[in-house]
């Protein structure tokens, strides 16, 4: 793969990574209407926060045209890998307090309803005297 | 007393009663007590596990990398007489696992610790390897474990699981290669493949819970096998009735049908 090959390529993951960002705020948007209405069904992906980590790609799409010297090298190693360990930690606190929420909310968790696919859990969480059964 | 007598005597004085129940007992048991379905439980924990072990593994070796190269690690990549090395721009002696200077691109360091395309190449197949390893097992068995067993299902979702893992590993390859083209820094490439591994998984599952493409699946086996194996059966219980109705009636069987 040439270099310009190599930035198309990662500027369509560019794009990518910024629509599953906008994604993953609307979904987080919906899923607080949702709940501040006080609709009887939520259901959301489990850990959509991942999406957020998409973030870090166009950032390193634009540190990788840059050459760097032995300590800035060191410097930008270092924020990377932080950024990393800071959004995957926020992925897992923003699932935590939306369940805390869901759970203040007085929602209950329906693994009825609930669907697991390959890679994730489409969680469903229903009001108190809402049916938790599949039909 | 006779020695058998003295023996059973023995015998009913030491006795223990032992209950010996069915794994189906058992289950089914666990599942009035708990509620919940033993396929669930096991196949979802199992499925959450199938899920992060590539994303995992791949974190440790970033983990392993970034310590070996004490967070300063630059790599190029330079061809020379058609042959690729990879090239490490810090101080040899801090390293301990890439002792050297400069590697071969297909060196089996190099390629354990997933540096250049060919490293990158290498660690993308064994992640999808280890994915289909679990994945596949875990259907089997949410399949033998759950009340409703379907063929079409299992070979339904085993197959559109396959496919995602195909595209999703396809993603992180295109993406980690073009990244290690481009930057010099040595954590670059592997952060990007867990970033696009976790991402691409998870589009996928939002796109085949839109569009219903494993329901779809399921579906269009379940119609095939209804329409070929099915519509056979059908037609052969339709003919046996219609035979007996005929034996009973005084008609000449198979009249009718095959004369």
């Amino acid at each position: 793969m040439n270099k310009i090959t190599a930035n198309i390529v990662l500027g369509f993951f560019d794009v990518a990574a910024i629509l599953a960002c906008v994604y993953a705020f609307f979904e987080w948007n919906t899923l607080y209407e949702n709940m501040h209405s006080g609709a009887q069904v939520i259901s959301y992906q489990a850990y959509f926060g991942v999406y957020f980590m998409t973030s870090m790609l166009p950032v390193i799409h634009v540190i990788s045209l840059f050459k760097f010297k032995l300590v800035s090298g060191r410097i930008v190693n270092y924020s990377l890998v932080s950024v990393f360990a800071l959004l995957l930690v926020l992925v897992v606190l923003i699932e935590h307090y939306l369940r805390l929420d869901l759970d203040l909310k007085d929602y209950l968790y329906c693994s009825e309803k609930s669907n697991f696919m390959t890679f994730s859990e489409f969680k469903v969480y229903i009001k108190e005297g809402v049916s938790c059964s599949k039909i | 007393m006779s020695n058998i007598h003295i023996i059973k005597d023995k015998i009913n004085n030491n006795a223990q009663v032992m209950d010996v129940f069915s794994s189906e007992y058992l289950i089914n048991a666990w599942e009035k007590s708990t509620g919940k379905e033993i396929s669930q439980v096991v196949g979802n924990g199992a499925r959450i596990g199938a899920n992060y072990a590539s994303a995992v593994l791949d974190i440790d070796t970033a983990r392993r990398l970034i310590n070996d190269f004490n967070m300063d690690g630059r790599v190029v990549l330079k061809t020379v007489k058609n042959k690729q090395y990879v090239i490490f721009k810090n101080h040899a002696g801090n390293r301990s696992i890439f002792t050297g200077t400069r590697y071969l691109a297909d060196n089996p360091k190099v390629v354990d610790m997933a540096i250049g395309k060919a490293g990158v190449r290498g660690s993308v197949i064994s992640g999808a390897r280890l994915t289909i390893f679990l994945i596949v097992p875990i259907n089997i068995l949410n399949h033998i474990l759950s009340d409703q067993k379907s063929m079409s299902k299992l070979i339904g979702s085993t197959a559109i699981d396959l496919v995602k893992v195909g595209v999703a590993s396809a993603l992180v390859g295109l993406a980690a290669t073009a990244t290690a083209t481009l930057t010099t820094l040595v954590a670059g490439p592997i952060v990007v493949a867990i970033v696009v591994g976790l991402a691409a998984s998870y589009a996928l599952d939002v796109l085949d819970e839109k569009f219903g493409l494993t329901r779809a699946l399921i579906k269009a086996f379940n119609d095939a096998y209804d329409n070929t194996v099915g519509e056979f059966g059908r037609q052969i219980h339709q003919a046996d009735k219609r035979m007996k109705w005929q034996l009973m009636n005084g008609e000449s069987v198979g009249q009718g049908m095959f004369y």
